[in-house]
């Protein structure tokens, strides 16, 4: 059958994407972009419009859900597209931040040597290392390549156990890693001197990192900037890695691991860069944070907040980068929200949890795919699409309804059926002989690509008759080769 | 960095630490039952689980601050506090985890109407208990308390009746393990806040006057180290609980049960096993093992008695259990003795790094654990 005469399918391009709806491809609907590009405005705007310009509750709040929103894109690359659930992704919260405002604390001694200046009760007179103009950009990669190979190093244990075995060594890396940057002197590394341990020390002023002419301070417009500017870039990334070649083989990982081996998938390949691009964006994301919160205090980062961040993905859609967005916005606003009185009743801060607990209960219940689910996921076939993958050359598998799949076993299997039945009990044979030549007519008259596939069929019930001896085999062969 | 390491390590092995070492494994293999038998039967990692084994202790602090049981024995308040703990898992199945199973519109309403109703009582019942407090009420104090009491019984007759099939039967329903894992954690940041709101954030001791005699006194020398009372009470009564499970499991019918609902639970239910039944059975040993877990630490330790107390004995259990090889009894038991010994010789007592570096090459060299099958994947 030739593919020829079959209607072309009209070509993407970014418009017809966006606003047109070429659903083969459709992994984003044109709300996204016109809600998005709302919300972004009045987020670039909020300074405008704030009596405080990047200073104040508002400012504040859209950075705190930023640099989790940029968290959340990079769970969401192993948890929402890779399938593999991941309970300490703090880690890279911790290490981005440390490795941050580790760099920033080296200086260049009198003698020319570095040393970091800051740690418990050191002062280091020197300057700064990394406080030129667009540093920025290199701590942010410094941060996310560290992060990548923590990542890689994490995972690849767990690259021989499937499913939850992740889940536990992500969880017992990450209770290790908070162990190890509480080290103190007593221990045989003192890592407190570079993480500050359990009293950190403040980023100097003079120490920060500076972009366009400014030390980057969680109220200079060009940290703000920067973060927005962040997000904007983890969403294109993600999204593009989803559409791609490598987002495909993460579907296949995580829809059947086993399947996806099967047909050619290198599952350890696109399992370990999915780690280490998780890595790398929850590293950036950790140094953003320590640009912006006052000291890093690795002590506040512990397993709740790995859960905080998994619960933002959960809420809002595993697999669905919208469904990100709306989780992290929702349920940080709602932590802040909870921490203000209600009706003149300050709610105690450990409700805040309860709330979370009992949100991801109830949606496991009754929302398991979360607010705004992936487009694409579950979605059948449109008929044209079906017509095309039904009568393009070989199809490897279609899809179709259940009407036409009864349809199809009365048609070609009833008399595979009858012949089979023929072939082992023969003295019914004669009696339903007749039926199975009635059917069998008018299938090799139909233009189905499936009739190829039936010749085989119509053969087996002779050739298997051949095998056993006697009278019977005789007669059901006979009866075989009348259908054909 | 090594050579300081091993060191301490070598200067960890004495009798005391080998002491402590036997009761924190003894701890830890009675929590691990309880994951690995669950995990054997629903492949859900129970993350309440660490919960379960700190409301034990808290249960056991109830019931001896109670002012018509003072100086009640430490052992007696050990059956009640089994039991309510059994409940409690048994009532944590079906609030959280039987909707993942089966889809019963009634029970997964109430379930979660509940859990809210327990959480807002507690949450009053915090913000009435201080005079500071502007809604400060005698009163309206007294209410919530009965009411956070109430409640939880309320959804274990709830649960008894849905056995029983109040509700009717639910038709059955797959879900993710990721969302039955994600379930478990939320159940377990629920338990933990509960806790957190009622009990207050200060650890808190079991009464002295519940101390047997001989707790603190020494019975006898192991290798030229003291064994106190408490220390054997761990022993003898973890011993005690682990014959009763082995007969449990191996020589009664329910016993048989929950082996045919962990070899293959669909068979099994096409031989008439009621496998709700079994899994609420399993839930309820494995809590009842957790919470005698939960009582001998506090009573080992004389104190600690805190919202956040489950979490690391819970993850270290767990490692246990996945170091034995998970769904297999025996495997619990021994990981739990070798995480107890690598924790207790590594010196600190309160370090997990450790365990879980041990756990992680256990992973690397031998995924199914030490006394597991290797998983074979059907299609």
């Amino acid at each position: 059958m030739s593919t020829d005469a079959l209607p072309a399918l009209p070509r993407t391009t970014f418009l017809r994407r966006t606003f047109g709806g070429q659903k083969l491809d459709a992994y984003n609907s044109p709300l996204d972009f016109i809600l998005g590009g709302l919300l972004l405005l009045a987020v670039i705007a909020v300074p405008i419009f704030n009596a405080n310009g990047f200073r104040g509750t508002v400012p504040n709040l859209v950075m705190y859900v930023s640099i989790y929103m940029v968290l959340a894109v990079g769970l969401n690359i192993v948890v929402g597209y890779t399938g593999l659930l991941d309970l300490g992704y703090v880690v890279f919260l911790t290490t981005g931040a440390v490795v941050m405002s580790f760099l920033t604390s080296l200086v260049r001694t009198a003698d020319g040597s570095i040393d970091w200046g800051t740690g418990v009760n050191r002062v280091v007179e020197g300057t700064p290392l990394f406080a030129f103009d667009g540093s920025v950009f290199i701590l942010l990669l410094a941060a996310g390549l560290v992060c990548a190979l923590l990542g890689v190093i994490r995972g690849i244990p767990t690259l021989r156990v499937t499913g939850d075995y992740y889940a536990i060594v992500t969880l017992g890396f990450a209770e290790i890693v908070f162990e190890v940057f509480l080290w103190d002197n007593t221990r045989p590394l003192e890592v407190t001197r570079i993480t500050g341990g359990t009293q950190p020390t403040p980023m100097a002023l003079a120490n920060r990192p500076s972009l366009f002419g400014a030390k980057l301070y969680y109220d200079t417009w060009q940290f703000y900037y920067l973060v927005i500017g962040i997000v904007i870039l983890a969403f294109i990334v993600s999204h593009h890695l989803n559409r791609s070649r490598i987002g495909r083989a993460w579907a296949a990982i995580r829809t059947d691991e086993t399947a996806a081996r099967a047909v050619g998938v290198s599952v350890s390949k696109y399992k370990v860069m999915a780690f280490a691009i998780s890595g790398f964006i929850g590293g950036v994301g950790g140094a953003l944070f320590a640009l912006w919160t006052p000291t890093v205090a690795v002590k506040s980062f512990d397993f709740w907040q790995s859960i905080l961040i998994l619960c933002c993905i959960v809420l809002g859609g595993m697999g669905s980068l919208r469904g990100v967005a709306l989780g992290t916005i929702v349920l940080m606003s709602l932590g802040e929200v909870l921490r203000q009185p209600i009706l003149g009743i300050r709610v105690p801060a450990e409700a805040r949890f309860l709330v979370y607990g009992i949100l991801l209960l109830i949606f496991m219940r009754f929302r398991p795919q979360g607010f705004l689910p992936p487009i694409r996921r579950g979605k059948e076939l449109k008929e044209r699409e079906r017509q095309r993958l039904a009568t393009a050359d070989a199809p490897l598998f279609t899809l179709h309804s259940e009407a036409e799949d009864r349809q199809r076993e009365t048609r070609t299997s009833a008399p595979a059926v009858t012949a089979a039945t023929a072939a082992t009990v023969s003295p019914r044979a004669a009696a339903q002989a007749p039926d199975p030549d009635a059917e069998s007519e008018p299938m090799q008259t139909t233009s189905m690509p499936f009739a190829e596939d039936q010749a085989p069929k119509h053969e087996q019930p002779g050739t298997r008759a051949d095998g056993p001896s006697g009278p019977s085999g005789e007669s059901s062969s006979e009866e075989g080769k009348s259908d054909a | 960095m090594i050579p300081v390491e091993l060191a301490s390590v070598v200067d960890a092995l004495t009798p005391e630490n080998l002491v402590n070492a036997l009761s924190l494994g003894a701890l830890y293999a009675l929590i691990a039952v309880g994951y690995t038998m669950v995990y054997g039967i629903i492949k859900l990692i129970n993350f309440a689980h660490g919960e379960i084994y700190m409301l034990g202790a808290v249960w056991a602090l109830g019931i001896l601050s109670i002012q018509a049981l003072t100086g009640l024995n430490l052992f007696v308040a050990l059956i009640p506090a089994m039991i309510l703990c059994a409940l409690v898992g048994m009532t944590v199945d079906w609030s959280a985890y039987l909707s993942l199973r089966r889809k019963s519109v009634v029970a997964d309403w109430l379930s979660i109407a509940l859990i809210c109703w327990m959480g807002i009582s507690a949450i009053f019942f915090k913000l009435t208990d201080d005079r500071s407090n502007p809604l400060f009420d005698e009163t309206m104090h007294m209410f919530w308390l009965v009411m956070i009491i109430a409640t939880p019984v309320v959804m274990a007759l709830l649960a008894l009746l849905e056995k029983r099939g109040l509700f009717g039967y639910p038709r059955a329903i797959k879900s993710d393990r990721i969302n039955a894992l994600i379930t478990a954690i939320g159940m377990s940041l629920i338990l933990q806040t509960l806790v957190q709101l009622i009990l207050g954030a200060t650890p808190k001791a079991l009464p002295v006057e519940s101390y047997p005699a001989f707790f603190n006194e020494q019975v006898f020398w192991l290798f030229g180290a003291p064994v106190l009372g408490k220390e054997l009470a761990i022993w003898v009564v973890t011993l005690l609980m682990v014959v009763c499970l082995q007969w449990l499991v191996m020589r009664t019918k329910i016993g048989a049960a929950m082996r045919a609902c962990s070899q293959d639970p669909e068979a099994a239910a096409l031989m008439g096993v009621s496998v709700d039944k079994v899994i609420a059975v399993t839930f309820a040993i494995g809590s009842a093992m957790a919470a005698v877990a939960g009582v001998l630490y506090a009573a080992k330790v004389g104190g600690n008695i805190e919202f956040r107390m489950g979490y690391y004995p819970g993850l270290l259990a767990f490692a246990a259990a996945v170091l034995g090889g998970i769904g297999n009894i025996r495997g619990a038991l021994l990981g739990g003795v070798l995480i107890g010994m690598v924790q207790a010789f590594s010196g600190k007592p309160s370090e997990i790094t450790l365990p879980f570096v041990v756990m992680i090459i256990v992973l690397l060299v031998r995924p199914w654990g030490l006394l597991g099958k290797p998983e074979t994947t059907r299609a």
